[in-house]
């Protein structure tokens, strides 16, 4: 997968012209963030919350190798088998030999932005294992065999036709498009796959060191089910998902759902400790996490480090402009937006996702709604400067600007270039080299201006 | 060298001094832990009642359910739920205790339109109540039946969630969850859906005095 | 006593592309009793090149800024993006060089927007009757909410000038310049612009109005020339020779 400019530039026109989508995203951003800010506003003092919660993620990260060790102990003492995945490939051979070992051939899904991290719906198919997807969203994308656009809202760009259609063929009978139905047309199909499903397999929102605790947050009640029925439940998640202690934890979740989807909290937060344990009638027999690294930890203690504070809320998504205009699939990656313009170059490639950097115009907004306040504009800016370091930038574009720029430290030079310019036709013979718009340069510059009668005092 | 060593080696040699976290200012919540859970569940299409005390409570459980036509309930094995004679208290109703293997309880729980449990806490400014998961009970009982209810002490109520450390089991239980409304989805064109895959309809009793 | 002395610094688009907003704040310093001094040697602030990753090429701009501008009282700027560069990039970019970031956080200390500086003149500044003018509606530029958080000043001076502000749906959504982001993603850049001059319409107000050359020129590029975009200087420059 590349995404360069070029290629950026064309999902851009498609996504632009699409006007379902453009719709679509429109309304889902507007409500996402009506949300959020409503949410914000019942606590006491969110804006000290986030401060709180800042200082949280960066001082676990400082130091994850004792929560995670931490973690690790605490988890194994109540039941849970801890593995380590050092990319993709190791976190589905993980998965994919449990499976095996246990002659299970079909397993139930929660929504896991990991997931679609490593590719282990398509890594589980290899092997002969089929996922089912359990999240209304992800189903339905699942179904459409398209990637989720958007972290929280997997099908936000699709329309309630486009549901219908996709659960008619299905199901194998027609579905009205309504959403009610088709909701409940999901609930009875789904159901079935939660009683046989041999294996459960779940992200994670968290991970508690203190008591060895994942932390699973939905909304739907598929992720009780994936936890509750299936004898074995794997959770894969990402290293710097760890919190020391649960007052800590405590505070991440009453920032999580309210920056999210603008709930105060999701309708469930599953605060999972270990297998069933004896005496209870239900619950798995196994529990195994899967600590996924996956390029994590080559970034801690750089400049890129704050990014790994990232909850994975979305906020930043649905107020900003690229993102809102663009919508997920054009960054073809899981994450999108402006998080995602940050991490996806991290975790896939520099090279290879050299366009998402450049897909900002530094605006800021979402720093202004982070929660944990990451400074996603200034991991931007070091993008960009180490693209134009490595020389990923087409040679021409840098060319023109390092002259501007000299040109720029040269004031006699620049004065008599602006006026040489407005000599030979202004604006106009550049306009026929340069391919975007560009104003007309005025008749006469400001410097003039300055000497001229008009500003005499 | 394993995985594991390989990566907590990377982030050993990356670690660095960490910030001091500031203790938090104490929040300021409005007194009546009451009303604010009634409203914050309702906000969520929950529902919640108030009892002055288990009697009422066992009395508006009754009114609910032949209001929405249940016919069998499964109920939690744990008190108060079973120390009472529900027959008794809903001569129309089943209701069965949710005991023996899992499958037996699975079969009650399908079958059965209200699955009827305790909860260990409630959380006023979210109204969220807390279950533990624990021995002799099943995590059934609140999933799969169409609808949930919940019997909770009033004295159980705590502010919010980072109130809820000075409660919090010091050992945790299996699993604990923080219900805040009937399950629910928005994710067909943003438009709200309640009855996902969980409980269609989710309402607590609460009962006694705070 | 002796005025003070203001070190006006354009911007290059004010330059090139908008002299006139130049000479509007020339006028309105002069109207709340700055001596207005035009360093001859000022060019570019450095931000285009920060942003797009030239900041080895921003930082030789940012040094040249620093000397040209040390003897101001003040410097007063009509860009809230390229004050903002001075005050909140230019120590960043110096923070391992201890002698050019003292001198950095000595500019950044007395750099001012245009509308933040005027705000400390509003009992000389036109104050009309409220609402005798037209209706406008305000664009708050990135940079400008956002790292320097004003928002409220450049509102006052339009209200005390006379205009009454409607404003758009999300007036804080980036208009689509973003720098080198207009040359490198047009398409994008062109309808996050438009979006922004749907919201300005459906405010119903009849001037655009923006403190940042930047959006100016981004919104006036899109616009059918139905719609009036223009700095905030222009505006309260009308008021003032009105008066």
């Amino acid at each position: 997968m590349r995404v360069d400019l070029p290629t950026f530039r064309a999902h851009t026109r498609a996504a632009l012209a699409d006007q379902l989508l453009q719709q679509s995203i429109e309304n889902a951003s507007g409500n996402f963030s009506d949300g959020r800010e409503k949410a914000l506003g019942d606590l006491p003092d969110s804006e000290a919350l986030r401060d709180q919660l800042k200082l949280i993620r960066a001082a676990t990260l400082a130091n994850l190798t004792e929560h995670l060790e931490e973690f690790e102990r605490n988890a194994t003492a109540a039941g849970v088998v801890v593995h380590w995945a050092q990319d993709a490939s190791e976190a589905c051979e993980i998965v994919i030999a449990l499976a095996k070992e246990r002659g299970i051939s079909q397993v139930v899904k929660t929504k896991s932005m990991v997931s679609e991290e490593i590719q282990l719906n398509s890594a589980l198919e290899g092997a002969g294992i089929r996922p089912v997807e359990t999240d209304l969203g992800e189903w339905i994308v699942q179904l459409a065999a398209e990637p989720p656009s958007h972290i929280i809202a997997p099908a936000v760009h699709k329309t309630k036709e486009q549901v219908a259609d996709l659960f008619s063929d299905e199901l194998g009978r027609s579905v009205e498009a309504d959403i009610a139905a088709l909701t409940a047309a999901a609930r009875d199909a789904l159901r079935g796959d939660f009683l046989s499903a041999q294996m459960g397999i779940t992200g994670g929102n968290i991970l508690v060191a203190e008591s060895g605790t994942l932390v699973l947050v939905t909304n739907e009640g598929n992720g009780r089910m994936v936890t509750s029925l299936p004898p074995v439940h794997v959770a894969v998640v990402g290293i710097e998902k760890v919190v020391p202690s649960w007052e800590q934890a405590e505070v991440w979740l009453s920032l999580l759902s309210r920056s999210a989807t603008g709930q105060p909290l999701s309708i469930y937060t599953n605060l999972i400790t270990g297998p069933a344990r004896p005496g209870e009638l239900d619950g798995p027999q196994e529990v195994h996490l899967v600590l996924l690294d996956n390029q994590r930890s080559s970034y801690l203690g750089t400049q890129f480090e704050e990014m790994f504070g990232c909850i994975r809320c979305g906020a930043c998504l649905n107020v900003c402009p690229v993102y809102t205009k663009v919508g997920g699939h054009a960054y073809r990656s899981p994450y999108s937006g402006p998080m995602g313009a940050v991490l996806t170059p991290l975790l896939f490639g520099k090279g290879q996702f050299s366009a998402l950097p450049q897909a900002s115009t530094l605006c800021g907004a979402c720093l202004d709604v982070c929660p944990v306040r990451i400074d996603l504009p200034r991991m931007l800016l070091q993008l960009r400067e180490e693209q134009v370091e490595a020389g990923r930038l087409p040679w021409l574009g840098v060319w023109v600007e390092r002259a501007a720029a000299w040109v720029m430290t040269k004031p006699k030079l620049y004065r008599m270039l602006s006026l040489l310019a407005r000599k030979f036709g202004g604006t106009r013979l550049a306009k026929l080299f340069i391919p975007f718009p560009i104003p007309e340069i005025s008749q006469q510059t400001f410097h003039q201006l300055w000497k001229s009668r008009e500003l005499e005092e | 060298m394993s995985a594991r060593q390989e990566i907590l080696n990377r982030i050993r040699a990356a670690a660095h001094p960490a910030p001091s976290i500031l203790p938090l200012k104490p929040p300021i919540y409005a007194n009546d832990l009451v009303t604010r859970f009634v409203t914050a569940l309702e906000a969520a299409k929950g529902k919640a009642h108030l009892a002055d005390n288990l009697e009422q409570a066992w009395e508006i459980l009754r009114h609910r359910l032949e209001s929405i036509q249940a016919r069998r309930v499964v109920v939690s094995d744990q008190a108060p739920l079973k120390e009472v004679d529900l027959p008794a208290i809903f001569p129309e109703i089943e209701v069965s205790i949710a005991r023996g293997d899992f499958k037996t309880v699975q079969k009650l729980c399908l079958a059965a339109d209200v699955g009827l449990t305790n909860a260990q806490a409630g959380l006023a400014q979210t109204g969220s109540v807390v279950i533990h998961a624990g021995a002799g009970l099943s995590r059934q009982v609140s999933l799969l039946p169409d609808v949930h209810f919940v019997l909770l002490p009033a004295a159980l109520l705590v502010p919010d969630l980072i109130t809820w450390e000075s409660v919090r089991p010091s050992q945790m239980p299996s699993q604990v969850l923080i219900i805040s409304g009937p399950s629910k989805t928005a994710d067909i064109e943003q438009t709200l859906v309640v009855g996902a895959h969980g409980p269609k309809r989710f309402e607590v009793i609460l009962y006694g005095q705070r | 006593m002796a005025k003070t002395k203001v070190y006006l610094f354009t911007t290059c688009m004010v330059d090139q592309v908008y002299p006139q907003v130049g000479v509007a704040v020339v006028r309105l310093l002069r109207k709340v009793g700055a001596e207005v001094i035009y360093p001859a040697d000022q060019v570019c602030c450095g931000q285009p090149f920060f942003n797009s990753g030239f900041t080895k090429e921003a930082k030789n701009l940012a040094e040249q800024n620093i000397d040209l501008l040390q003897d101001a009282d003040a410097v007063v700027i009509p860009s809230g993006s390229c004050t903002a560069m001075i005050r909140v990039e230019y120590p960043k970019l110096f923070a391992q060089q201890p002698a050019l970031l003292e001198k950095a956080k000595q500019l950044a200390a007395k750099t001012y927007e245009l509308t933040e500086f005027l705000n400390n003149f509003l009992e000389i500044l036109p104050l009309s009757e409220p609402n005798s003018r037209g209706a406008v509606t305000y664009h708050d530029s990135c940079h400008m909410c956002r790292h320097l958080k004003l928002r409220d000043e450049p509102r006052t001076l339009l209200q005390s000038s006379g205009f009454s502000i409607q404003e758009m749906e999300q007036s804080d959504r980036c208009c689509g310049f973003g720098g080198v982001f207009f040359t490198r993603m047009p398409e994008l850049s062109h309808a996050m612009a438009q979006q922004k001059l749907n919201r300005a319409t459906e405010s119903g107000a009849e001037v655009v109005v923006t403190a940042d050359p930047g959006c100016l020129m981004r919104m006036q590029l899109d616009s059918d020339g139905k719609q009036t975009i223009k700095h905030i200087a222009e505006l309260l420059d009308e008021a003032l020779r009105c008066e």
